[in-house]
């Protein structure tokens, strides 16, 4: 007898005959699991969601009047024949992976992810399955990331020595995740820290469910830039360099993303400085997560797919590459994150 | 290394020409005189000889980093920069290396007499020792040509800086064939008697193409205009009685053109002439083939020359010395540049005014910018605003239609 395999792949996104549910669609279906709120995986116009408590209030934040359900991290449920649960997956707050068990037989799907502990994020924990969907976004072995350690000390080093200089240093982040990360690995006692309404407005959903965030000043349009003295602005990507940013003068433009890594992406978004900072995992971490889950197929989505699969094949792994519409962690715009 | 490194961080680390500057003009204050000199010849394009091929270099790379050579070529192309690629690549190090850049340079020169066993081991220990950003300058050295957004310009501002100099000094002294091995950072900038070259160059005066009509430059009668030759750029210099010809890519060409000996006795020392290089004959100017039969020589054979002299005497002497010649124009376009209301103040005077235009037309543009991303939120605050009112009549249809008798709500 032939069964149905427990995830299949289909243009609306990734299905489960037994449970018929959708992990992360993008088209509208009547059931969606949503493992975390970036807009490439969290899409409006579902019938009904699922997500994990965490993740509940942004997605509310996000989409609106939405139909959802929510559920602990590492609780089971039981959808048709399936046997679903969530767990951390490291990449935002809220974020999970999701387990999926039909008949015995365990599937994973990491949506966006990254190993090492950020100090906001539930922390990463490896689920073991039989088959893996991983993302690849930054699997090649060029991507290594610094320590977080090193990074935030540099992140207030430039802070200190913008403000010595009388400039004002604008971080340029993605209002999900990344903002509210690197709030919390500046040291608040420079200065004050003033935020972009994009990114105060998530900040500040995050803030009421209780993660630990510093003060920050939102700035509206009667804010001057000579308001707050030594402060630090945090705004998305595209504010640098627009007419909004010109309020605070002579300023130090920062950029925080995986990318940063190359200095060619560094140079062509001609910041003076840029953090190697990503929630996603990078080489390491991703072949961490894969060994970690024992699974024997993995499935890479977005990224770097071809060459990351044929260094799995070669490894001794059963990968194959799955054409989705995440979009990971982009170079150049917020459209997703 | 550890120094140069540094300096390459903090002109990376910003866009400003004034961080770069000043950054450069500490390390040509405080680094060891041959790293200076180093640097200097580095990012003026004069790299040491490469000591190993690149496939032999990304061979070594993959196999220290444990990834199949395809990997890296497949990283290479996304990076696009071997020597960044490999870098990054390679098991992260710590920098326990204190030696400078002029020992590596050495260092590097010095494998090329040995096995390619042994300089694969060297390799390997230099990446063990150096940090990312040490290594990736290292791996520089070998691949060649540091364009790292440092302009010739810009590094002589900062030398000028550094030594209290002239600019345009700076710019002089840097021109010629000198080498790291040929010359020192005391002789190269610093030193008084400048006799140590006397074939020195000037920099070259470069061609622009006009950024504005061709009526804001001023009058015509300001101006004098040169047919542009079919010959190459070159530059005389008559200096201690001897002369030294030099091409446009700054090589020494003197003895290519051996003509041009005869200059000195026309000529008085001291003189520079920046110009076309050409054949001109009894019958004037020649083609670029007749100058062809010269470029790539090195030297001239006895025949070719006594051909070219017996052919054209007095047209040598006639371009320096003539009434019409180098020395005479050359007397009356200074005066015009010079003089009060000459080409150099009207030319001072149109520049200011362009300057006050081009920024009025920014200001203007300024306001536009504003008022157009004004317009733009107020467009999108009505259509958000209208698709929320969409959505509940949307609500609404689906549950009168839902409870009209006779309908039964499809399940899908």
């Amino acid at each position: 007898m032939t069964r149905d395999p427990v995830l299949t792949f289909t243009d609306r996104g990734i299905f489960c005959p037994a449970g018929g549910f959708f992990v992360d669609p993008w088209r509208p279906v009547d059931r969606a699991l949503i493992t975390h709120g970036h807009a490439d995986h969290a899409r409006p116009g579902h019938a009904r969601y699922l997500a994990t408590e965490a993740a509940a209030p942004v997605l509310r934040h996000r989409l609106g009047d939405i139909t959802l359900e929510t559920v602990a991290y590492g609780a089971t449920l039981r959808i048709g024949d399936a046997l679903v649960s969530f767990h951390p997956a490291g990449h935002v707050p809220g974020s999970a992976q999701i387990r999926i068990e039909v008949a015995g037989e365990v599937w994973v799907v990491s949506g966006d992810y990254k190993v090492v502990a950020d100090g906001l994020s539930e922390p990463f924990e490896p689920v073991r399955c039989h088959s893996f969907i991983t993302e690849s976004t930054f699997g090649l072995p060029v991507f290594r990331w610094p320590t977080q350690a090193d990074v935030g000390a540099h992140l207030n080093r430039w802070w200190r020595e913008s403000v010595a200089e009388g400039v004002t240093p604008v971080l340029g982040a993605y209002s999900l995740g990344k903002a509210q990360r690197l709030l919390a690995m500046l040291d608040p006692a420079i200065g004050p820290i003033l935020t972009h309404g994009a990114v105060e407005s998530t900040t500040e959903v995050l803030r009421r469910q209780g993660y630990a965030l510093p003060d920050t000043v939102h700035v509206t349009p009667e804010t001057k830039g000579t308001d707050h003295p030594g402060a630090l602005v945090l705004a998305p990507p595209s504010a640098l360099g627009s007419t909004w940013a010109r309020r605070f003068g002579k300023v130090s433009g920062g950029f925080a993303s995986g990318w940063m890594q190359l200095r060619g992406v560094r140079r062509r978004r001609a910041v003076d400085r840029g953090f190697v900072i990503s929630d996603h995992a990078d080489w390491t971490g991703l072949l961490w997560a894969i060994e970690q889950t024992g699974a024997e197929n993995i499935y890479v989505t977005h990224g770097y797919t071809d060459v990351f699969t044929r260094y799995l094949n070669d490894s001794g792994w059963n990968a194959a590459v799955v054409r989705t519409e995440y979009e990971g962690e982009t170079t150049e715009s917020e459209a997703a994150e | 290394m550890k120094r140069f490194a540094q300096l390459f961080r903090e002109i990376d680390g910003s866009t400003k020409t004034t961080v770069k500057v000043a950054a450069l003009a500490d390390y040509f204050r405080d680094a060891p005189e041959t790293d200076r000199l180093w640097t200097v010849a580095l990012f003026s394009g004069r790299r040491p000889r490469r000591a190993i091929t690149t496939t032999r270099l990304r061979e070594w790379a993959a196999e220290r980093a444990g990834l199949p050579l395809w990997l890296l070529e497949e990283s290479y192309a996304i990076v696009g920069d071997l020597a960044e690629t490999i870098a990054l690549l390679l098991p992260t190090g710590e920098s326990v290396d204190d030696s400078g850049l002029t020992f590596w340079i050495n260092a590097l020169r010095d494998i090329s007499n040995v096995s390619e066993e042994d300089r694969k081991d060297f390799i390997h220990r230099a990446w063990d020792q150096l940090g990312t950003t040490e290594r990736f300058l290292f791996n520089k050295l070998i691949t060649g040509g540091f364009r790292i957004g440092v302009s010739q310009k810009l590094m002589t501002r900062a030398l000028a800086q550094a030594t209290g100099r002239d600019e345009a000094e700076m710019a002089h002294r840097l021109m010629g064939n000198w080498t790291p091995e040929t010359t020192s950072w005391h002789e190269l900038i610093e030193a008084e008697n400048s006799a140590a070259d006397a074939s020195r160059p000037y920099p070259f005066y470069l061609a622009y193409g006009l950024d504005t009509e061709p009526e804001a430059l001023g009058l015509p009668e300001d101006w004098r205009a040169e047919w542009k030759w079919d010959g190459i750029r070159g530059q005389l210099v008559l200096r201690d009685g001897s002369h030294f010809l030099w091409s446009r890519g700054e090589e020494l060409i003197t003895d290519t053109f051996p003509e041009f000996a005869r200059a000195v006795d026309f000529v008085p020392d001291g003189t520079v002439l920046d110009g076309e290089i050409m054949v001109w004959t009894a019958e004037g100017p020649q083609s670029f083939n007749a100058l062809q039969k010269r470029i790539g020589r090195k030297t001239v054979s006895k025949k070719l020359l006594t051909d070219a002299i017996a052919d054209n005497f007095s047209a040598v002497a006639d371009i320096f010395s003539s009434e019409d010649g180098y020395a005479v124009r050359l007397d009356t376009l200074l005066n015009r540049y010079t003089e009060a209301g000459g080409i150099i103040d009207i030319r001072t005077e149109g520049y200011n005014t362009q300057i006050d235009r081009i920024t009025s037309q920014r200001e203007a543009l300024d306001r536009r910018i504003a008022a157009i991303e004004a317009r733009y939120t107020a467009q999108f605050n009505a259509l958000d605003t209208l698709l929320g009112e969409l959505s509940t009549t949307g609500d609404f249809l689906t549950e009168q239609l839902a409870n009209l008798p006779g309908m039964v709500k499809s399940d899908k």
